[in-house]
């Protein structure tokens, strides 16, 4: 079953259309690989899935449900989530208060039970806590909680983006090239730890990533854009054989 | 107690309310503005129309007055949160000044002259006690989900919204509560003074206000009292200096904002845990500089 579902996704920016007729499909529980070169039109993509950008043409539906062109938190509520290429951290929070701000999908206390501190309020907010520190817990970030996330390493940082995504309890999370700048044994670290995830939280998962051996290795089926339109897609082997990929991104002979 | 000391201490109290709905919306969830002398205007004289001209009793009168302020700032709100920048900001210091103008030729309220004969429901008690409610409620929201949103909206606006947050809602809820105590320090100013003229309301409160604020600490409620008293008292201890007190108190900002730019708290708060962490901290040196002298 498709649990994503893009056709003929259009999107210009004036004059520029930054992506074109976009047909795309994302299975229920797989983990699936968009690439092409740079400014193919990757991140538009992500920013018109988790509806940062409004769709100038066609359709998306999530789950059955039509999404298009709804706000970025009504799309985050329904269980679509996203790192950033440039992380986009609460810099100034510490590591548990960035993932405690997200765990909040099952707290639905109103703002006067938490102006007056009501039972129902502090009983959810218990829980919120609980939650927070699980997961802190499994994502191997509990020793850090306290930490101020800007302080945090790189690759830490990457994996509180991550943290802080699963806290939504999302259905479908894209990451957004999560190896940019790591050496090949953290990319080896993030790989088991993106297959993982998927296992414990029983998620969909897309990702762009430039590191052909990340993508290669763990993504079941693999969308190639290049200059906003697709150019193949399939599973790794018959991406990697795709003469129309290698001219992409080699260039022809002679 | 004296009666000038009482005196200092409501007028810092009056300014502590509204510093307290600025510390919200300034502090916590990251908007500028420069209209909040307009709100507590539309909450002063919302108040003392309902004690002067209905007999209403104190209380309620202020309530009142917080809901009309709360309500206009909802529109205000509504037309100007979603844009992006400081465009908001801007918006606020025309409200401000648009409602100074307006009450000005309104002679119902008695217009630019004035209006007296308001009665002084104000005191120290009452004042005392709804700062008090006033900063309880406060703490309770900045502890909850809705405060952790706020507090995100202001740390990275499109990472809240992709974490599941109306950052627009938000914006929106917390101008209204910031309002709200700006309206009830009006309240509490109108039957202080028994006199209202919407000179008292010009563009000079309002940063003043902002001024409280940061010189206190942006995100720190312990801050904005902190800065609500040392700021509001400042003047009036060195009146002995007569026309100078001024330039030492725009001296004392300056230096405030150039040896602390975070504020005297800067986002730090005075809690019973805090407290004893500090102490235990402080312990702690004193007993490695002792160890390193043996």
């Amino acid at each position: 079953m498709n649990l994503l579902e893009m056709k003929n996704v259009t999107k210009r920016f004036g004059g520029l259309t930054a992506v074109s007729s976009v047909d795309f499909e994302i299975e229920k529980g797989s983990i699936t690989g968009l690439i092409g070169p740079n400014g193919a039109g990757k991140t538009t993509i992500f920013n018109l899935i988790t509806g940062v950008y409004k769709v100038t043409e066609g359709k998306i539906t999530f789950d059955g449900k039509d999404i298009t062109n709804k706000e970025p938190y009504m799309i985050a509520d329904m269980g679509i989530t996203r790192t950033f290429q440039n992380i986009r951290l609460f810099k100034k929070l510490s590591v548990y208060e960035n993932v405690l701000t997200a765990c909040q999908y099952n707290a639905n206390y109103s703002l006067f039970e938490a102006m007056l501190y009501l039972p129902r309020c502090r009983k959810q907010e218990k829980q919120l806590k609980e939650q927070a520190e699980n997961l802190l817990e499994i994502m191997g970030l509990i020793d850090r909680k306290d930490f101020i996330a800007n302080n945090l390493p790189y690759g830490l940082q990457r994996r509180l983006e991550i943290a802080r995504a699963l806290s939504l309890n999302p259905k479908l999370l894209l990451l957004d090239e999560p190896a940019a700048g790591m050496n090949p044994d953290e990319t080896a670290q993030l790989m088991n730890l993106i297959s993982d995830i998927r296992k414990k939280f029983d998620l969909s998962i897309l990702i762009i990533d430039h590191h052909m051996d990340l993508v290669m290795g763990i993504c079941e089926k693999i969308m190639v854009l290049n200059f906003g339109c697709k150019l193949a897609e399939g599973t790794p082997i018959e991406i990697q054989s795709n003469p129309k990929v290698i001219e992409a991104y080699l260039g022809v002979e002679g | 107690m004296d009666a000038y000391i009482q005196g200092i201490l409501i007028l810092s109290g009056i300014n502590l309310m509204a510093v307290l709905g600025l510390s919200l919306l300034t502090g916590f969830t990251g908007l500028f503005s420069f209209g909040h002398a307009g709100f507590m205007a539309i909450g002063g004289y919302t108040a003392a129309a309902m004690t002067v001209k209905y007999h209403m009793p104190f209380i309620p009168a202020l309530l009142i007055g917080a809901i009309a302020a709360s309500f206009v700032s909802a529109i205000i709100g509504a037309l100007t949160l979603k844009l992006k920048g400081d465009y908001f900001c801007i918006a606020t210091l025309g409200f401000g000044e648009a409602t100074r103008l307006i009450l000005d030729n309104v002679q119902y309220f008695g217009g630019a002259r004035g209006w007296p004969g308001i009665p002084a429901y104000t005191n120290l008690t009452n004042v005392v006690i709804i700062n008090i409610i006033a900063i309880v409620l406060l703490a309770n929201l900045i502890r909850s989900k809705h405060g952790r949103n706020m507090i995100a909206v202001r740390e990275e606006e499109l990472a809240s919204q992709i974490a599941g947050i109306n950052v627009f809602k938000y914006k929106l809820i917390s101008l209204m509560i910031s309002a709200a105590y700006a309206g009830i320090a009006g309240g509490l100013m109108a039957h202080y003074m028994t006199f209202l003229q919407p000179k008292m309301f010009a563009l000079t409160k309002s940063t003043e206000l902002t001024i409280i604020v940061i010189f206190g600490g942006l995100g720190s409620i312990s801050g904005s009292v902190l800065g609500a008293l040392v700021l509001t008292s400042l003047p009036e201890i060195l009146r002995a200096f007569s026309n100078w007190r001024l330039v030492i108190y725009g001296l004392a900002v300056i230096i405030i904002m150039i040896t602390r730019p975070e504020g005297l708290m800067g986002g730090y708060e005075f809690t019973p845990q805090s407290m004893k962490k500090l102490f235990s901290n402080l312990k702690g040196k004193r007993l490695k500089s002792s160890e390193g002298r043996e």
